[in-house]
């Protein structure tokens, strides 16, 4: 239990996927314009998250090790991840449609998103067990939210500065990004024993 | 004549004009994740290059026989394939380098560059031209990653690829090794490109916005509407 | 039908087949070469955590060390010997980024000599400078008695450590790897196993050969009285008996073994397997209540469990707060003790 919740608080702080390991940075500067839309592709992303670290905990534990097909990893990883993603697709438009309307738009974005399939090599490289590589999946998505909709709002207020003229657009949000990104550094204490 | 011009010119344009990294904003996560020593940013760029023109020459020439439907499902393959040949390659031959770059060697397969490529380019082209696309978009990225790994290691580290250099003038700011480094870093060389490219031409803001926003999201697009 | 689905199915098989098969033929390529450089890698570290060996044995593993006995904690993964020289331990320990995977060569004299770093995912610029010989250094020298202390500031003695600022939990991570290597290797050198001698003979002493183990069918077939919780009966020929007995514990059966002289007296009584709280029922295990059975067999044959200290023979000091754990324990002694009463008495 202490382990899931070190593994669950480590993720979501200490080691923030967007903010210190530079995963899914894309979406992260991509669609962090207005909060709105940052809580819609964050939902998108949780719910893939934690799908994908369940199916392909499965396929790397029942598939590759027991054939000692390590080295297919990625090609396996990145082919279920994309068609895991594509049957979320389709289920949630015939089964949830409401659900389809929130998170749809942000699903194919998905499989490009390298959070995705960096949390699952990051499982195998840690030898998570399947619970602890759902929860880490879980988290995992949360710190990316956290960090999507926090800075969704700094650049809400970036928008009426005024900024030198190289600076406007990327540069400025990358600056920004800089500076949430100390702010996290100070969880880095925060490690449970 | 002709030809060879076109093929230089190919090449070129992603070094400068269409750099991967600063100007279209491609591969985001590799440019700030690995960039904290120049060695790194080098070894990264090699690797992604490689990717980048085998698969550019693979999917130009199966260009015509693969349908429309199955055109991202294979483009994936291709692309992890080729990867998980780059990362066999950096295991078995630099094992020092491939521990560096870690999980990030694995992920070439979701750089939206590599991607982007294939959809934009290979897919309409002949082999050569394919190829050195690849090359040039390689070279720009490696370049790019290059300059971000080197100007953190000298502030940050003290060092250029291995080597002290800043020992008499200034202790190094261990700050622009760790991860708000790499983003203040970026920021700063994408804004000074946007000046050079400012002062070359006029070119308005029209590019500064495509960015992320359109790149991966651009191309995830494409792979969506190829699969459904 | 064939150009909407079979065309692009096969075409997609097609490339998936080539696609793998370039894969297994480069990694049939690379598997040796990974393999023989990791073992260069290895090598090459040991060498230099150990100066001046270069041959080593074949590793010997957690798991092998266990069995042996000896005091080995979880972070140790290998340990090879050098001849003459020493040893060289593998260690993994959770740093703050993941795993801290290092070397330590520790010689016959309990120095140690070198800790090498192998791999690790601390932070450049903070923890990763525990890979640093400086810093790694601090470990050099003759193990301390208590193992290191990792204190903030300056170190005034050879068993503290100073931690890299910044960075406490990596140079803890390294510290306790050093410490742990240090004591397993101080166990190896000095020959002391933890206690895992035999448990018949652990309880009772002197015994050295013992007889098959006779089932509880048998013995019941026999005319004795067995109960349900007595599992096999060992026979030390003119030393003792000793019975092996499972009682339902609190959290699940409870293995022991209890041993008697040929005077019938109690020799000892040894938990072997239980599923019990740890820190509370485990506490049956410990030498401090288990001691209370010893001697003769009490009047009635029957031990009785009581919650406050006795001096009475019949009665058991239950561990508090673990009075089911300390029921079941007296109740496979009491079911032991008729078995062996009836073996005397009754034929």
């Amino acid at each position: 239990m202490k382990e899931l919740f070190a593994i669950l608080i480590g993720a979501i702080f200490v080691e923030n996927f967007v903010l210190s390991k530079f995963l899914g940075i894309c979406p992260f500067l991509g669609v962090s314009k207005k909060t709105s839309t940052a809580v819609g592709m964050s939902g998108a992303v949780v719910f893939v998250m934690v799908l994908s670290q369940a199916v392909t905990w499965l396929v790397n534990h029942y598939l590759l090790k027991p054939n000692s097909l390590e080295y297919l990893q990625t090609i396996a990883f990145i082919l279920t991840i994309a068609s895991l993603v594509q049957l979320v697709e389709i289920v949630l438009k015939k089964m949830i449609p409401s659900l389809y309307k929130a998170l749809g738009v942000y699903l194919p974005l998905i499989t490009t998103n390298c959070a995705v399939l960096g949390s699952a090599l990051l499982f195998v490289e840690r030898d998570y067990t399947f619970i602890e590589a759902v929860v880490f999946g879980f988290a995992a998505g949360l710190g990316f939210t956290l960090a999507l909709i926090l800075f969704s709002g700094v650049r809400e207020r970036l928008e009426t500065c005024d900024i030198p003229k190289a600076f406007k657009g990327m540069p400025i949000t990358l600056v920004a990004a800089s500076l949430v990104s100390i702010a996290f550094m100070g969880f880095a204490s925060l490690i449970i024993p | 004549m002709e030809e060879k011009k076109g093929l230089l010119s190919i090449f070129t344009n992603g070094i400068i004009k269409e750099n991967p990294t600063f100007r279209l904003l491609l591969g985001m996560c590799p440019s700030l994740a690995v960039t904290t020593m120049a060695k790194n940013g080098l070894g990264m760029g090699a690797a992604a290059t490689f990717v980048l023109v085998g698969s550019n020459l693979v999917i130009s020439l199966i260009r015509k026989i693969v349908p429309d439907k199955v055109r991202i499902p294979v483009f994936i393959t291709v692309i992890a394939g080729f990867t998980t040949i780059v990362q066999l390659l950096l295991a078995g031959f630099l094992p020092e380098l491939n521990k560096q770059l870690g999980i990030y060697i694995p992920l070439i397969v979701v750089n939206c560059i590599i991607f982007a490529r294939a959809e934009m380019f290979a897919q309409k082209n002949g082999p050569v031209a394919a190829v050195i696309d690849g090359l040039g978009m390689g070279a720009g990225f490696t370049l790019a990653i290059t300059l971000i790994g080197s100007v953190r290691e000298i502030l940050g580290a003290g060092t250029w690829m291995g080597i002290p250099v800043t020992a008499k003038l200034f202790d190094p700011a261990v700050l622009f090794i760790l991860p708000p480094g790499g983003f203040l870093v970026m920021g700063f060389l994408i804004a000074a490109f946007n000046k050079l490219a400012d002062r070359k031409k006029s070119e308005t803001e029209t590019q500064e916005e495509t960015g992320c926003a359109a790149g991966c999201p651009g191309c995830s697009k494409a792979m969506h509407g190829g699969e459904a | 039908m064939y150009k909407e689905v079979i065309k692009p199915s096969l075409i997609l098989f097609i490339v998936c087949a080539v696609v793998t098969g370039a894969l297994a033929y480069v990694n049939g390529i690379t598997q040796p070469i990974i393999e023989e450089n990791e073992r260069i890698a290895r090598q090459e570290a040991m060498a230099e955590v150990l100066p001046g060996s270069s041959s080593f044995s074949e590793p010997i593993s957690y798991e092998e060390l266990k069995e042996e006995g000896f005091p080995v904690s979880s972070t140790i993964r290998n340990i090879y010997e050098a001849v003459d020289a020493g040893y060289v331990v593998e260690a993994a320990v959770k740093g703050y980024g993941g795993e801290v995977n290092m070397m330590i060569g520790i010689d016959l004299d309990k120095n140690i000599k070198g800790i090498k770093i192998t791999s690790h995912n601390e932070t450049p610029g903070l923890g990763a400078k525990v890979a640093d010989e400086e810093f790694l250094q601090q470990h050099y020298g003759q193990i301390p008695e208590d193992g290191f202390k990792v204190i903030k500031g300056v170190s005034k003695s050879d068993s503290e450590i100073e931690a890299v600022s910044g960075a406490t939990i990596s140079t803890m991570a390294v510290t306790q790897g050093a410490s742990d290597a240090a004591k397993l290797v101080s166990a190896i050198i000095d020959g002391v196993k933890e206690e895992q001698k035999d448990p018949k003979q652990a309880v009772l002493p002197g015994a050295v050969d013992f007889t098959e183990p006779v089932p509880a069918e048998m013995l019941m077939s026999e005319g004795y009285d067995v109960t349900e919780r007595i599992v096999n009966l060992y026979t030390a020929e003119g030393i003792g008996y000793v019975v092996e007995v499972i009682s339902e514990g609190y959290g699940g059966p409870l293995t022991m073994m209890v041993g008697f002289d040929t005077e019938k007296n109690i020799t000892g009584v040894k938990v072997v397997e239980h599923t019990e709280t740890s820190g509370l029922g485990s506490q049956v295990t410990d030498t401090e209540f288990l001691e209370q059975f010893k001697g003769v067999i009490p009047e009635g044959n029957m031990f009785k469990v009581v919650t406050r200290p006795s001096n009475e023979r019949n009665e058991i000091e239950a561990v508090s707060s673990a009075t089911v754990s300390s029921l079941a324990v007296t109740r496979g002694v009491t079911d032991a003790i008729a078995l062996i009463s009836s073996l005397a008495g009754g034929n």
